[in-house]
């Protein structure tokens, strides 16, 4: 599955995107889709096929799942 | 002036740093260093002429390639100084900067904070500008080689005392102050240790942590061998929410609000960062990782000890701080009997093209403690790109003349 994460800072997102590069996950920092509206304006799509829970942290704000051209809220920080 | 023997007497990494030698001899890198460690002119003439381009506002490759060095410069400054977290790393132009938002953004009517008089005036205006706001300061006065009795420190402690505020050696004397031993004394009564390391970063072993910082200052172009016009800070959580920013404007983050994000390091990073500073810091950085400071610190106390032993022979010299036997930065201030301290630092560069600081050093109170006011001292700070040939030329130079 490719999820697009959303978060808090951009400092976050080239912090997870250098975990996905270590991790050797499949994927990079993109800008979002303006439809995903997130406190900062970069975001980090990849691929994944564990369980989410394992990479959350509270620097992310938002998870969206990719499904063809829809995004799903998968997962949401509590306010 | 010879400047052929000057220049033959730098060492071959020195000189490739080089492209326009600088005319004579540099001995004032406690102001600034120079040269800047290996790499750092092409980092930032690399950045503005194959980059140059913003972060967190443009989103494509180049602007992702620029926040990753900064990422990565704040990770680099985390194993440096022993910092837990790089988003807590600030990017401010210099210390001065740093110590003016920590201390003005801490500090309320009716705190009380503590320094010790070797404090520079970087600390000292902006506690001075602070006390008119009825915020109140209390000095520990330091003996005449500028050390430091942390019990005295603890005399000072009052209910109402927020912070201590302390430089880790003077840039006059050279002095080392027992921050480890405040550390622990600021712990013991929950008071927030804030630290000015513009003089040891680069050159001591500093480790936040251990050192029970709450706060640490520095800036890149001193011993960590960066260009001029990029510093920081480190806070610790605690201290974040504590601060009020002192400049706020557009981060690229939460645009939605005309408010400054509360982020970290968003809250303290308002506006476009000094870029080609952040890349040579990266590259000055990557330079003392690859040396170790240790080797650093060997090389330039081993210049600065041949330097006091043989000055110390030459009669009307008197030198300022902290003996031969004691701990010490790489830094020699020395006062002149027979002759006006000024007076020798002129000659020193106008016939031998020596550069030297004379005078009060931006910090009149380290002065009156080390007895040095109003005359001041000559202040010989080395780098450890110097040679043993250029602290002989300096005392050869020395004994010709005065």
């Amino acid at each position: 599955m490719n999820y697009i994460v959303l978060f808090f800072t951009n400092s976050s997102a080239i912090k997870f995107a250098k975990f996905i590069k270590s991790s050797n996950y499949i994927g990079e920092l993109i800008p979002l889709p303006r439809k995903l509206t997130s406190s900062c304006g970069m975001g980090v799509k990849f691929h994944f096929t564990g369980d989410l829970s394992a990479i959350i942290s509270d620097q992310i704000e938002k998870i969206y799942a990719v499904e063809g051209n829809q995004y799903k809220l998968v997962y949401h920080a509590e306010e | 002036m010879n400047l052929v023997k000057v220049r033959a007497s730098l060492n071959d990494e020195a000189l490739t740093q080089r492209n326009g030698v600088m005319d004579g001899l540099y001995l004032d890198n406690a102001a600034t260093s120079f040269p800047k460690a290996p790499g750092v002119a092409d980092a930032v003439a690399g950045f503005l002429t194959n980059s140059g381009c913003n972060i967190n506002r443009g989103l494509y490759t180049a602007s992702f390639e620029a926040a990753n060095i900064v990422y990565e410069t704040r990770e680099l400054l985390c194993s440096l100084f022993n910092f837990p977290k790089p988003e807590n790393v600030i990017f401010t132009k210099n210390i001065t900067e740093s110590l003016n938002v920590i201390l003005k953004g801490l500090l309320k009517p009716g705190d009380h904070a503590i320094v010790s008089s070797m404090e520079h005036n970087a600390v000292m205006r902006p506690l001075a500008s602070l006390a008119e706001k009825e915020v109140e300061l209390s000095t520990v006065l330091c003996n005449n080689q500028g050390e430091l009795r942390t019990s005295d420190l603890g005399l000072h402690i009052r209910s109402n005392t927020k912070a201590v505020i302390m430089t880790h050696a003077s840039n006059v004397s050279g002095t080392i102050l027992p921050l480890e031993e405040v550390g622990k004394l600021c712990k013991e009564h929950n008071l927030f240790f804030i630290i000015d390391c513009a003089q040891t970063a680069g050159f001591l072993s500093i480790d936040f942590v251990r050192l029970n910082a709450d706060a640490l200052t520095f800036t890149g172009h001193k011993g960590l061998l960066g260009p001029q016009g990029i510093g920081g800070f480190y806070l610790n959580d605690k201290l974040v929410s504590l601060v009020e920013p002192l400049i706020e404007g557009g981060t690229g983050s939460a645009s939605e609000s005309v408010l400054q994000p509360n982020y970290m390091p968003d809250r303290f990073e308002a506006g476009t960062l000094n870029l080609p500073g952040i890349y040579g810091l990266n590259a000055a950085l990557k330079y003392l990782s690859a040396e170790g400071i240790v080797t650093i610190r060997e090389k330039e106390l081993n210049l600065v000890h041949r330097f006091i032993q043989d000055v110390q022979t030459i009669p009307g010299v008197q030198l300022i701080g902290p003996d031969q036997k004691q701990d010490r930065t790489g830094i020699a201030s020395l006062n002149f009997l027979k002759h006006d301290n000024a007076e020798v630092s002129y000659h020193l560069f106008k016939d031998f093209g020596v550069m030297t600081r004379c005078g009060l050093h931006c910090a009149p109170s380290a002065h009156h403690t080390l007895g040095t006011f109003p005359h001041g001292t000559v202040r010989f700070s080395f780098s450890h790109f110097n040679s043993i040939q250029d602290v002989d030329y300096v005392i050869d130079s020395l004994r010709k003349n005065f």
